[in-house]
């Protein structure tokens, strides 16, 4: 596992490790059953509260990426394919809904902009 | 949701030239709670208070539940406290003062202690009147740490401290309470301390509570806005904390992020405070209409 | 508890113990030159002098530590604030007992003086009182306001005991008569216990002590460090 926190990022520290983490288990660096440090090692390591590290393992949690068994540890879960596909497609959305505000600033037009998707997929692909 | 460890009901100190209004603060176990604030505010009248250094004028303090006014003695041995500038008799070595203190407690860890000792660059052979008041505080941590005590109280344990012992000595707090039974209260004024590893943070402001916050929400819920002075409308400037103007523009703080976001629509800079941020606006207190 | 106390002072204040442990030694070095006559009351001028001394030690020690700044640490022990009292009050008895042990065994032996002498002596209330108005009456002002409460006490004893002169001197002769000389009556007995009955002279000064202890007790629970 590898998290790096930035203290100038627009984003909180939890969503920082969130989507650090999730990244890492889609990925597959972070593979099924991999055991995660405990809430309070991962804030002494990190030297972040607990209060931090626990609500980034609940929302890793709710979003089935981990699984926390009493007394035992946290570790990755068995990908709820369906789920992470969701996660996936809002995330694309997100960024594209991005691009789109940037681009009306920009004062692109419509067109442009559905041209220039056009290429970016045609240069993925070639 | 662990037990609460310290619970501040009420607390009120009146001196004549300095009063402690009803303070409310609660620790729950396995939590770093910093106390911030300047100098006078109080901080170390709080601490004071807990230990049963300074009787309250009204108001409860808690330990586990109990009382520590009526059981004070007893619930001392389960906690350890590091005064701020401590002192010690001066022509005695450090081994002799730590015999006279150890004995009071059976759950004294030699072993740790000596370890502590070894860290800390410190000789029990060495005298108290040798130390500078940076190695003062380092032996009464060392005390206070070769101990498994619940609770730490830890006054401005930084101050005469090295940039580099001062973050060693917050890891290794933090790795004190790796289990939830333990808590560590400490004062500090140094903004930076609190930064890393704290997980609640109190903020008193001339003996008044300002907030008692986890640092998480804390910084969730305030952003740093800056922006030209034709923002600030009369409406908008009242809602600001800690309001600073400048002919260039305007900074502050504020609660509603998103609101303000869709309200600027990106004519105003708006970013993540930092606990600095925080506290020095705070103490500045609430913004005068421009 | 009061052990681990004890072993605290004996090791924070070693220093003024040792000064205080010398003390007997040099008194005895100055029985030693007086011969004849007045060598029972020489004896007896130094011991109550060297118990004076001792009085005050209890106070000399909380004072130190005001100084030192280590009351803080003494006040934030797992120990009652009642229980830091009752160490000052056994160090004040503890000293007293163990200076009067060493003289008046090294009077003894150095000197051979007769039975009658050293029974007057070891049976007096004198010590008991010396305590009572050096150590436990100022005990309270010391804990409440230090060197100052020490001082005020001290002052407020000696215009007592000027006001005593001043009645007995100038007051009105039913005045004389009466309390005055009741009180004039009650220390001249304490010094020499023969003259009345044993348990007033023991018993007021233990009540009276054991008043201000209470009152003591109350101060320091009330001090804020």
């Amino acid at each position: 596992m590898k998290i790096l926190l930035s203290n100038a990022s627009p984003h909180p520290i939890y969503e920082q490790i969130v989507s650090q983490v999730r990244s890492q288990i889609l990925s597959g660096a972070l593979k099924e059953g991999e055991a995660l440090p405990s809430i309070r090692k991962l804030a002494q390591i990190l030297q972040i509260s607990v209060i931090t590290t626990k609500r980034a393992y609940d929302e890793l949690e709710r979003e089935g990426l981990i699984d926390t068994v009493g007394g035992k540890g946290t570790f990755v879960a068995s990908p709820n394919m369906e789920f992470l596909r969701e996660k996936r497609v809002a995330l694309v959305e997100a960024k594209l809904r991005e691009a789109v505000a940037e681009a009306e600033m920009a004062g692109l037009a419509p067109e442009d902009l559905h041209q220039m998707l056009t290429l970016l997929l045609e240069l993925e692909h070639a | 949701m662990p037990e609460t460890l310290l619970a501040f009901r009420g607390v009120t100190k009146r001196w004549p030239a300095f009063q402690l209004e009803a303070t409310d603060l609660d620790l729950p176990g396995g939590l770093i709670l910093g106390l911030m604030g300047a100098n006078g505010a109080g901080k170390t009248t709080l601490l004071k208070l807990l230990m049963g250094l300074v009787q309250p004028d009204g108001g409860v303090i808690q330990f586990k539940g109990m009382d520590l006014r009526e059981g004070g003695a007893e619930l001392r041995r389960r906690i350890a406290y590091v005064p701020d500038e401590p002192r010690f008799v001066p022509e005695l070595r450090l081994r002799a003062l730590k015999e006279a203190q150890a004995r009071f407690y059976p759950d004294w860890d030699e072993a740790r202690w000596k370890g502590l000792m070894a860290d800390f660059g410190l000789d029990p052979a060495q005298k108290a009147g040798q130390l500078s008041l940076g190695m003062r505080t380092k032996f009464a941590l060392s005390l206070a740490l070769a101990r498994s005590a619940e609770l730490l109280v830890l006054d401005e344990p930084t101050t005469g401290l090295d940039p580099v012992f001062r973050r060693e000595l917050l890891q290794r707090l933090s790795a004190e309470i790796q289990d939830e039974r333990r808590a560590i209260l400490f004062s500090t004024h140094i903004t930076s301390d609190l930064e890393q590893r704290v997980d609640r943070v109190a903020f008193l402001r001339d003996g008044r509570l300002a907030f008692c916050q986890d640092q998480d929400a804390l910084r969730d819920t305030w952003v740093l806005v800056k922006g030209g002075l034709d923002l600030l409308e009369p409406g908008i400037a009242g809602t600001f904390r800690g309001l600073r103007t400048t002919p260039f523009g305007f900074e502050a703080l504020a609660e509603d992020g998103e609101g303000l976001r869709r309200r600027f629509e990106g004519r105003a800079l708006l970013e993540r405070a930092s606990l600095e941020d925080i506290v020095v606006l705070m103490g500045k207190g609430t913004a005068h209409a421009a | 508890m009061l052990r681990s106390l004890l072993l605290r002072d004996l090791a924070l204040h070693r220093r003024v113990l040792i000064t205080a442990a010398i003390l007997p030694f040099l008194l005895l070095i100055l029985v030693v030159t007086v011969q004849g006559q007045e060598a029972k009351d020489m004896a007896t001028a130094l011991w109550i002098l060297g118990l004076l001394v001792l009085a005050v030690l209890p106070h000399s020690l909380h004072l130190r530590e005001d100084r030192l700044g280590t009351l803080i640490g003494l006040l934030t022990l797992p120990v009652a604030r009642r229980e830091v009292v009752r160490l000052r009050f056994l160090e004040g008895f503890l000293a007293s007992l163990a200076f009067t042990t060493v003289y008046l065994t090294a009077w003894i032996v150095l000197r051979h003086p007769p039975r009658q002498e050293v029974l007057e002596l070891v049976s007096t209330s004198a010590p008991l009182w010396l305590l009572l108005v050096f150590m436990a009456y100022p005990m309270p002002f010391v804990l409440r306001w230090g060197g100052k409460g020490l001082l005020g006490a001290l002052g407020l004893l000696m215009a007592g005991f000027f006001l005593y002169v001043f009645l007995v001197m100038f007051g009105p002769r039913v005045l004389h008569v009466t309390w005055v000389a009741a009180f004039d009556g009650w220390l001249r007995h304490a010094a020499f216990p023969t003259y009345l009955s044993l348990g007033f002279t023991w018993g007021l000064p233990l009540l009276l002590g054991l008043t201000f202890y209470g009152v003591s007790c109350w101060t320091l629970e009330r001090v804020d460090a």
